[in-house]
């Protein structure tokens, strides 16, 4: 089976779904004649239609010959690079599972450092000043020069109670 | 009209914003992989707080200053900064290579001003009266807007207008999350009070444009390291008098591709060299390092960043990325793009045109500026950058609602863009289509209100159906452009056989 064909059938799943989604929504008496739902289940059913689309136009024997399985690709490819991608998103989401607890700058502080060394860089003196910096810049961007909090942590509440 | 700008840039930062925006933007531009579009997206978190005009001016600015930005990576190591610079390569690099670098990126500063300033004439003169027509739309009309905008972007990815419609009704899927604006339902929430209010424009923007190109640049290999030291060198009143007419060429084609949606920069860019070769007197120095091969192009991209604001504020329809995260910006403020903006905001369109000017012309001087602290930038380790980078976008994401949940959506339409790309889907109709939901669906559903359920009006309304015919035409044109190019392959690959 070919990526097109996949995708096309990955999609029309997500159309069948997001038309029961669409199908759950509550009718309102305040509605007019075009209820709440009407929209997202034509897009539901619109997008079912074009994966079929797609899955005919790869099966033709002009679009084959014209660029083949080739032709289905984006500009990424291979399986390295899908992994690459995957670690950074792993790193990301690290860092979101632990920012609430950490707090900002030492969570900054680790994603720097992880991306940095996930990407090729050593583990260096000059590396942990990098993110440390980073951290340090981006805190006084956001909280002392913009005035928004960004997550403190458990460190507050931590104080408090050492302190109390 | 002057009055008007002059008031908005003395009485605002608008002034500063433009500067700032355009250091921003040679320095995003100037990031091989890092778009105008992208540097923008970065850019929008820090804008919520700001006055509309200086958010808009700042944005603008940065994709003015992203123009030039990406000639400088395009010069000197043979890799274009943005896609509208590849043109520019093929004599920037060469000259470089004679030594002649400093002269390269002068001739690229002073023909992108020079485009610049022509694109931001004729988007004065075209815009207002332009967006008069606006005034004859009814709700039948701005549905079949909408619907022509799509199918416009997604007949201009070659050969893949499925995949452009997918891609676009994708977009207005996301758009319906959120409390139904007329019945007050709520429709695909789950139950998180975060998606009440629907999913920000922005969150999607910055994870499809950057967060994608983060886990893109993952994968590939370290960026060529640019020499440290070079100092740009204007060109003399000679050399500038041959340059007149390439980046005439570049200035008028760059007018005709910024105000056709999708065209975008690269065409106009490529276009232009092309035409300034064709009409050179010294048609033989193209590709071995002639100043005019960089002129036009420069001049065509730089026009572009003003004239494809022609379609942005006239009908609210974005013909590239980076006028998406502009229309973006403007619905982030409240300021809905028509005809009434003009009549109710002229102090912001005026002060935007001024910002506009100022960005154009403080390019020189900060273009030559910042060269060094832009070259030890662009010099360091991509690890570092990238890092720095990832950073930036959660503290900025963050900082728009102070919401964790907003990140999670961020990431999750990162991973959107990634597969989209993977599997050669074009962005533009998504952002497209999330933009323009709320206007098809409300236009759509007031319309049959007015008809009484009956769908003959989008036939009967003289505009719509106009509207939906060309929208109809060019996804046929598209259809047989494909079919034919695919029959024209057939009997070579015969022959070949």
């Amino acid at each position: 089976m070919t990526n097109d064909r996949a995708v096309a059938l990955g999609l029309i799943a997500l159309a069948g779904l997001y038309w029961l989604g669409a199908d759950q929504i509550r009718v309102s008496r305040l509605e007019g004649i075009v209820g709440a739902q009407a929209v997202p289940k034509a897009l539901a059913v619109s997008l079912a239609v074009l994966s079929m689309l797609l899955i005919v136009q790869s099966l033709l024997p002009a679009r084959r010959a014209a660029g083949g399985p080739a032709d289905e690709q984006g500009e990424i490819g291979g399986s390295r690079a899908h992994l690459r991608a995957g670690g950074m998103l792993l790193i990301g989401m690290g860092y979101l599972a632990v920012v609430g607890t950490v707090g900002y700058m030492p969570a900054v502080v680790g994603l720097v450092l992880a991306t940095a060394l996930y990407l090729g860089q050593h583990l260096s003196a000059r590396l942990v000043l990098v993110a440390v910096g980073l951290a340090v810049l981006y805190y006084l961007i956001f909280v002392r020069l913009l005035g928004i909090p960004l997550p403190p942590g458990i460190w507050p509440g931590l104080w408090r109670m050492l302190a109390g | 009209m002057f009055g008007h700008a002059w008031t908005a840039l003395t009485t605002t930062p608008a002034a500063f914003a433009a500067m700032g925006g355009v250091v921003w933007g040679i320095i995003g531009g100037a990031l091989p992989g890092i778009s105008p579009s992208i540097t923008m997206a970065l850019l929008l978190p820090f804008t919520y707080g700001m006055e509309p005009l200086v958010a808009i001016v700042l944005l603008a600015a940065t994709y003015v200053g992203a123009e030039y930005g990406g000639s400088i990576p395009a010069i000197l190591i043979r890799t274009p900064g943005t896609n509208a610079a590849a043109a520019t390569v093929i004599d920037g690099y060469e000259m470089q290579r004679q030594g002649l670098g400093g002269e390269a990126l002068g001739i690229s500063l002073i023909s992108g001003v020079t485009g610049g300033l022509f694109g931001l004439v004729v988007l004065v003169a075209l815009t207002e009266p332009l967006a008069q027509v606006a005034l004859l739309f009814t709700p039948m009309a701005y549905f079949a807007l909408g619907i022509l905008a799509i199918s416009v972007i997604a007949t201009l990815a070659e050969g893949k207008l499925v995949k452009g419609l997918i891609t676009g009704v994708l977009g207005l899927m996301i758009a319906m999350v959120g409390t139904d604006p007329q019945s007050g339902v709520n429709r695909f929430t789950f139950g998180r009070p975060e998606l009440l209010g629907g999913i920000d424009y922005i969150l999607i923007m910055v994870g499809v444009f950057a967060v994608s190109e983060l886990l893109v640049q993952a994968g590939l290999p370290a960026w060529q390291q640019p020499q440290r030291h070079m100092r740009v060198k204007l060109p003399s009143f000679l050399t500038w008098r041959r340059l007149l007419r390439p980046q005439m060429i570049g200035s008028v084609i760059g007018t005709f591709e910024g105000c056709m949606p999708g065209a975008g920069g690269s065409v106009a860019a490529f276009m232009s060299y092309n035409e300034a070769r064709r009409w050179s007197r010294r048609p033989e120095e193209f590709g071995k390092g002639s100043p005019e091969g960089i002129a036009a192009p420069e001049a065509a991209n730089n026009t572009v960043a003003c004239t494809a604001l022609v379609p942005t504020l006239t009908f609210g329809i974005p013909g590239s990325n980076s006028t998406a995260v502009l229309l973006g910006g403007l619905l982030i403020h409240g300021l809905q793009p028509g005809p009434l903006l003009f009549a109710r905001e002229p102090e912001f369109i005026y002060g935007l045109y001024g910002g506009l000017a100022v960005a154009n012309v403080m390019q020189i001087p900060l273009g030559i500026l910042i060269m060094t602290p832009c070259l030890w930038l662009v010099s360091r380790p991509k690890p570092y950058l990238l890092a720095g980078i990832y950073a930036l976008v959660f503290s900025g994401v963050y900082s728009i609602n102070q919401s964790l949940f907003d990140l999670w959506i961020v990431l999750a339409a990162g991973v959107l863009g990634y597969g989209l790309r993977c599997f050669g889907f074009p962005f533009l109709p998504l952002v497209l289509g999330l933009i323009l939901g709320h206007m098809i669906e409300s236009s759509y559903r007031r319309s049959l209100v007015l008809s009484s359920g009956d769908h003959s009006i989008f036939i009967q309304d003289p505009v719509s159906a106009g509207l939906l015919a060309t929208a109809l035409l060019f996804v046929i044109g598209s259809l047989a452009r494909s079919w034919y190019g695919a029959r024209k392959q057939e009997p070579v690959r015969e022959e070949a056989g």
